[in-house]
């Protein structure tokens, strides 16, 4: 483990909506390698997608600290952090959460416009990764005007249009059937395969925990198993956490 | 104010009343049937108080409007109404000689003391009478001998101190009441603006100055105004010490009446004593003359014809009717001579008599003016009646040009309710899922929505009467600035704030309840999965289901009895009453069914446009070739480019062109040729269509059709300008994706930016077409002294005291000399009557007067005239020399000749000049017949030219004084003076010099310069406070802007996250909004203003061409600049708090929101 891409320690997380206190992170360390594929796994409000959201800086933290690329990203200012992450982060979301308004080519391209990108280098970048997701013919439709697949692939070019080092995946395949769901599998395999990215998949899937070289179990807000087992166990754990 | 529009206002209320009454009875009656609809509708309402607040002051702005105008008719009603009473206190009547006296002068006449006492013995016995006041009233120059402070036209008001029963006691300033019995001989009193002038005090000597001496009294006490102290500086004694001063022809000149009831009521009784006195004061053997000249079928026709008129007013239409009725009974009835001493309407039938061109009753006239040496005026009841014409008038002309902003708060209550029901989509749709109908939603939407109605009216109508009370103390600035005298005493009927309230709330009720059936119609599917609604194709009724529906319509309350009537066989008693029920009350609302069902069955052929089409053809046929009117012409034009808009369509549909495609391509087209067809001013079309008739309205229409065709065409074709911005925002780098959002937001839900570009683009079109007419008509302003003939200074003396020989008294006069003056000029004003033809056969044509110079004026008056007669030119000094020369010659002024648009819209009609316009080239001299109306003076002239429309006095007459002089054994006194001033002379200074000169003469001198100024800094201030109120609809166009905003950060959380997610900045995310928001309203600011620039210009060059005036477009683009900027600016910060609110979002919060 000397090439460490994201590294946490102590994050604590707490939501307060006033009636009820909820803490969400009890304290998670986690650290992941360049390259991995790690999936995380875990009943219903066990507190997945909060870890999520803390360790990609979407959301604040009470405690703790992450380090990304060696860099302490909840030091950074708002707008230095929405910098990163508009470098070096890529986002996959359950609901596709495309913006409604833009075509799909319009969609991909979003990220390297606000990094700084010239028009006609996105353009040129976003076709490309479009029809990487073999969705070139489908590049001036809106979302509405396409399939859950489709859209969940342009999810997907979108986040990794970029060149990102880390994609983040929040339940990438929810919403899919079975066989959509093995398409989108198989692509972000071969996105790793072939780029090196290194994935965070929250999933409640077997099939998607699957593809983890690791997997990591959560409860209560804690991490049960940080998957450092072996590919091994991991599939049995995937089994489990589904089960639930 | 009783009149909106010619509507009663008590009948407007009662009619609004019932309306908004029977909605709300008809929706209680839902409520409580569906109790749980009810509780649907109105859960939203507590708790999201934040959006509650928003839409009910979004809701209530356009009932502020309307309320404004209301408020501010009632105030201008009541201020002159109150001003009125104020004013004549429990004078109701006053009877006073009809022509001069014996003297021949042409000054103040007397009654003789045999008329007098008839009267007085007459009032005695009305028992709707309780006071008679015998009165003379004079005028003099007073001075205060303490002060030296002069007024040149003190009242004097003589009256008989035993007489004072019924009209109120004398009050003085200061409390209490007094006497005029208790006066010494050397005592008077003088009214409290009469002290003011004189800055005098109890005690203080007055000298007043007469023909040939003066007199001196001493000030007893100061009088409050009102009564017979009146308004004006007046002094106040008793008839003895004024038959004394005065030495007059006869004991009085005036006789003043008090009606039974108080200062208000009395004036009820004013028809009932006015006619018992004209029916004494006539001659009855002429009056009996008349009846036998008037009672013939032609002029009952033409008077008839008179009544049917539109627009006339209801108290004349009524003594008209009753002038016809009473001509056809036997004998003279009482009624009938009343009538025909009533001026105006004998005025008004002679006028017809001689439209209609019915002969032999030439003498009408003549007989007419010998009908009674007194005439009798309501005085009170006249002035009550033009007050309420006034505040009708004012609320009428504040509603309509509050039109544009009550439409735009109509549209910004539909763009909310439309907001609210994409915001309830995906609920509603579950709602029917699970089994409610489609009239149970438009129930909870319609209970929502009237609940915002209900509490936002009345908010609406607090904040409207907030805003004309601001309005009234505006208004109050200027007129006190203008020394008018006349202030506006804010006051609102109940009745107008129940007309206001109801309008507001009946305007957003049926604002909601097509909101409601709109939102009714959604698709379950397409509801909950929020999908675009195009997705779901519409299916057409069959022809025979059309059919079915109308017919069923038509026989509606049959349909129910026969409902009941199965009921009954099926012996259900409960469904048999309701039937029952229903099919009578179904009657009153019949014809509503009826026209939907009518639309229902040729909807598919409008839609195909055919109909539409055949529809405006016709339209346009009738509207030039049978009414003449501008606004059915543009409607039928209109129809007929939409009904080739929706073939077009229809037939590009037939082709294998996308749909995208045809929509566009036949939008485009209907926008396009509607927006040329109402860019072309009027004129254009005039060769075609001939000359049509349209009131100022038609540019409102024309406005809001040329907006609504440019916003049109922008919409179907926003895409284009998607791309072209995109192309011009490549290099513009990292703001270039927030530039990509912010467009591209407000392109995909059109409807809603429609909506909203409409709006925002009707405020800016509306205050720019202010603003320019307001620039242009104040801009133009006339050189004083180029108005005023070349002179600076103007004077006017007493016509009791005309000065004898003017240029002696100025060399006399300390503080004047004659080298002050470059000229000094004398005239009389008269009015006359001209006549131009062949002895019996010409009309006389009343006119606003002669002018009749003296010598001086003649050959030093800077006259621009516009047409010469041939052989008096070729320059104005050639033509005044001549009439210095030949007293017979003429000029007249250019307001006073019809320019050729007025000719052309006349027709054949009689009038003065023949077909001589003031845009003719030349004239022959005209002859005309001249006659004072009331000494029946005649004389005749030779009109030799026109003189120009920019001199004050362009609508009268200009004539040699000494023509006058030599029809009548005594000369007419010089009443007028103007004075030009040497170089270096001050104007200000000279002025209170020759006040203070011919302080004797009652001289009242002002400088033209100032005149001019003041009359335009009043118009400008009235100007601008319009400008204002037309503001009023920026702030329903700012409120869309927020309203949408603060909609569209609650629509767009989440996508908000994922910006947030893929690296947008907190700014750009701001900026996203701002940028959004701005799209909209600087497009809507470009079509506004265009539009607007436009649509001034022609009517500018309109007004220009009507009126042959050379008003020069003016745009003041400071004004226009300050408005763009403020309004932008507020835009911004309405947007600006939404937007800062989305900034802040977390991320990952965002993305959980759904």
């Amino acid at each position: 483990m000397n090439d460490l891409i994201i590294s946490a320690q102590g994050i604590e997380k707490t939501y307060d909506t006033g009636a009820v206190r909820v803490n969400a992170l009890r304290g998670i360390d986690l650290d992941v390698e360049r390259g991995e594929i790690v999936t995380i796994m875990g009943p219903s409000g066990c507190g997945k997608t909060t870890m999520l959201n803390c360790l990609s800086g979407l959301d604040e933290i009470d405690a703790g600290r992450v380090l990304i690329d060696g860099a302490a990203l909840h030091d950074l200012p708002d707008n230095e952090r929405s910098e990163y992450r508009a470098r070096r982060m890529g986002f996959v979301f359950q609901l596709y959460n495309l913006l409604p308004v833009l075509t799909a080519i319009e969609n991909v391209e979003m990220p390297l416009l606000v990094s700084g990108v010239g028009s006609s280098e996105s353009r040129k970048r976003a076709a490309g990764m479009l029809e990487m997701v073999g969705l070139a013919d489908r590049a001036d439709h809106i979302p509405g005007e396409l399939s859950g697949g489709q859209r969940q692939r342009v999810t997907i070019a979108r986040a990794l249009v970029n060149s990102p080092a880390i994609i983040w995946a929040d339940e990438p395949t929810g919403d899919l059937d079975s066989e959509t769901a093995e398409e989108i599998v198989e692509l972000i395999l071969d996105l790793n395969r072939s780029n090196g990215q290194t994935f965070v998949i929250v999933t409640h899937s077997i099939e998607v925990g699957r593809i983890g070289r690791r997997i990591v179990k959560m409860r209560d807000g804690l991490i049960e198993d940080d998957g450092l087992g072996g590919a091994h166990a991991a599939g049995n754990a995937g089994e489990e956490a589904a089960g639930q | 104010m009783n009149e909106l529009f010619g509507i009663s206002m008590t009948t407007l209320m009662y009619v609004l009343l019932g309306i908004a009454l029977a909605s709300m009875a008809a929706l209680g009656a839902l409520a409580f049937r569906n109790r749980i609809m009810l509780k649907m509708g109105l859960r939203p309402i507590p708790r999201r108080p934040g959006q509650t607040i928003l839409i009910i002051v979004g809701v209530m702005l356009s009932t502020v409007i309307m309320a404004a105008a209301f408020g501010t008719g009632d105030t201008l009603s009541f201020s002159i109404r109150n001003q009125a009473v104020e004013g004549l206190q429990q004078i109701d009547e006053t009877i006073a000689p009809t022509r001069v006296g014996e003297g021949g002068s042409f000054g103040v006449a007397y009654m003789s003391q045999e008329r007098l006492d008839e009267i007085l013995a007459h009032l005695s016995a009305d028992e709707n009478v309780d006071g008679a006041m015998p009165h003379i009233s004079e005028r003099a120059p007073v001075q205060n001998k303490r002060t030296q402070l002069s007024e040149g036209r003190m009242n004097i008001v003589a009256l008989d101190p035993a007489r004072m029963a019924g009209f109120g006691g004398l009050a003085l300033v200061g409390g209490g009441e007094t006497r005029l019995d208790d006066l010494a001989d050397d005592e008077v009193y003088v009214s409290e603006s009469g002290v003011e002038e004189l800055d005098a005090r109890a005690g203080d000597e007055i000298v007043v100055f007469l023909q040939d001496r003066t007199e001196t009294f001493s000030i007893k006490g100061t009088l409050r105004p009102g009564g017979f102290a009146g308004n004006q500086p007046t002094m106040l004694m008793t008839l003895e010490q004024a038959q004394a001063l005065l030495e007059p022809p006869g004991p009085v000149n005036t006789v003043s009446v008090s009606n039974v009831g108080d200062a208000r009521s009395g004036a009820d009784l004013s028809e009932e004593v006015t006619k018992g006195l004209r029916v004494l004061l006539n001659d009855r053997e002429v009056a009996a003359q008349l009846k036998d000249l008037f009672n013939q079928e032609a002029v009952i026709a033409a008077v008839n014809k008179k009544t049917a008129e539109e627009g006339l007013d209801a108290d004349l239409k009524d003594r008209l009717t009753s002038f016809a009725a009473e001509l056809q009974k036997p004998g003279l009835t009482d009624e009938l001579n009343s009538l025909l001493a009533d001026e105006e309407a004998r005025q008004v039938v002679l006028d017809q008599i001689e439209e209609e061109g019915i002969e032999g009753l030439e003498d009408a006239f003549t007989l007419s003016l010998s009908l009674s040496d007194l005439r009798v005026i309501e005085i009170k009841s006249n002035l009550l009646e033009s007050a309420d014409q006034a505040g009708s008038q004012a609320t009428s002309f504040f509603i309509l040009f509050g039109t544009f902003s009550i439409a735009v708060g109509i549209l910004l209550i539909f763009l909310i309710f439309v907001m609210l029901a994409a915001a309830r989509k995906s609920e509603m749709g579950m709602a029917r899922a699970v089994g409610a109908k489609r009239h149970h939603l438009m129930m909870m939407f319609a209970f929502e929505g009237t609940a915002y109605a209900i509490v936002s009216a009345a908010i609406g109508v607090a904040l409207g009467l907030g805003v004309s009370t601001l309005m009234v103390t505006a208004l109050n600035q200027i007129f006190a600035s203008t020394e008018a005298g006349f202030t506006f005493v804010i006051r609102f009927e109940p009745r107008s704030i129940i007309v206001a309230y109801c309008l507001g709330m009946t305007i957003t009720f049926a604002t909601v309840a097509v909101s409601a059936y709109r939102v009714s119609q959604l698709n379950i599917i397409v509801a909950i999965r929020d999908l675009p609604e195009t997705i779901i194709p519409k299916i057409e009724p069959t022809f025979m289901e059309r059919l079915l529906g109308l017919l069923k319509a038509l026989v509606l309350p049959g349909y129910y009895l026969f409902a009941a009537a199965r009921s009954l066989v099926q012996r259900r008693p409960g469904q048999f009453g309701k039937n029952l029920l229903l099919s009578v009350a179904v009657i009153p609302v019949w014809f509503a069914p009826v026209l939907i069902a009518l639309l229902r069955f040729i909807q598919p052929y409008l839609m195909r446009g055919w109909l539409v089409f055949a529809g405006g053809v016709v339209l346009t046929y009738f509207a030039t070739a049978r009414w003449d009117s501008s606004a059915w012409f543009g409607a039928g034009v209109s129809l007929l480019i939409i009904g080739l808009g929706l073939m077009a369509r229809w037939g590009l549909g037939w082709t294998s062109m996308r749909a995208g495609a045809v929509n566009r391509l036949s939008s485009t087209l209907t926008g396009g040729l509607m927006l040329a067809f109402w860019a072309l001013p009027l004129s254009t079309f005039e060769p075609i269509v001939g000359e049509l008739q349209g009131g100022f309205q038609v540019m409102f229409v024309s406005g809001a059709a040329m907006v609504g065709a440019a916003v049109w065409t922008v919409m179907y074709n926003a895409d284009l300008l998607v791309r072209i911005l995109s192309a011009l925002t490549s290099r513009i780098g990292r703001l270039r994706p927030v530039l990509v959002t912010a467009v591209a937001y407000p392109m995909s839900s059109r409807f809603r930016t429609g909506l909203t570009l409409a709006m925002f683009a009707l405020v800016i079109f509306t205050l720019i077409v202010m603003s320019v007419l307001t620039g242009t008509f104040t801009s133009q302003l006339v050189e004083p002294s180029k108005a005023y003939m070349g002179f600076d200074v103007g004077g006017t003396v007493n016509f009791n005291s005309p000065i004898g020989d003017v240029d002696a008294d100025i060399e006399a006069a300390p503080g004047l000399s004659p080298s002050d003056f470059e000229s000094v000029a004398g005239f009389t004003s008269v009015p006359v009557e001209l006549r131009q033809g062949e002895g019996e056969k010409g009309r006389w044509f009343s006119n606003s007067g002669m002018m009749l110079l003296d010598d001086a004026f003649l050959s030093s008056a800077e006259i621009d005239m516009k047409i010469i007669a041939d052989g008096y030119g070729p320059t104005s000094k050639d033509v005044l020399e001549a009439m210095r020369a030949d007293p017979s010659l003429a000029i007249v002024g250019g307001l006073a000749l019809p320019t050729d648009a007025e000719i052309a819209q006349a027709g054949d009609d009689p009038r003065l000049f023949g077909d001589l316009s003031y845009e003719s080239a030349s004239m022959a001299p005209i002859s005309l017949d001249v006659r004072e109306p009331q000494t029946g003076i005649e004389v005749s002239v030779t009109v030799i030219g026109v003189f120009d429309r920019v001199h004050t006095d362009a609508f009268r007459i200009l004539g040699s004084k000494s023509l006058i002089d030599g029809a009548t054994q005594f000369i007419i006194p010089l009443t007028e003076y103007r004075f030009r001033l040497a170089d270096g002379v001050d104007a200000k200074e000279t002025t209170n010099a020759l006040e203070a000169a011919f302080l004797e003469n009652g001289m009242q001198a002002e400088v033209f310069a100032e005149t001019i100024e003041e009359q335009n800094a009043a118009g400008r201030a009235f100007f601008r406070l319009f400008t204002g109120f037309m503001a009023l609809g920026l702030l329903v166009g700012v409120a869309a802007l927020g309203v949408i905003s603060t909609r569209a950060v609650v629509e767009r959380r989440q996508q908000i996250g994922v910006l947030r997610a893929i690296g947008y900045k907190r700014g750009m995310v701001a900026l996203s909004f701002l940028l959004e928001s701005s799209f909209v309203s600087l497009l809507g600011t470009v079509i506004g203003l265009g539009l607007g620039l436009l649509l001034s210009y022609n009517a500018v060059n309109d007004i220009n061409s009507e009126a042959a005036i050379g008003f020069a477009f003016t745009i003041p683009w400071l004004q226009i600049g300050v408005i763009l900027a403020i309004t932008y600016a507020f835009s911004l910060l309405t947007t600006f708090i939404p937007a800062r609110q989305a900034s802040r979002i977390y991320p990952a919060e965002a993305l959980r929101y759904e």
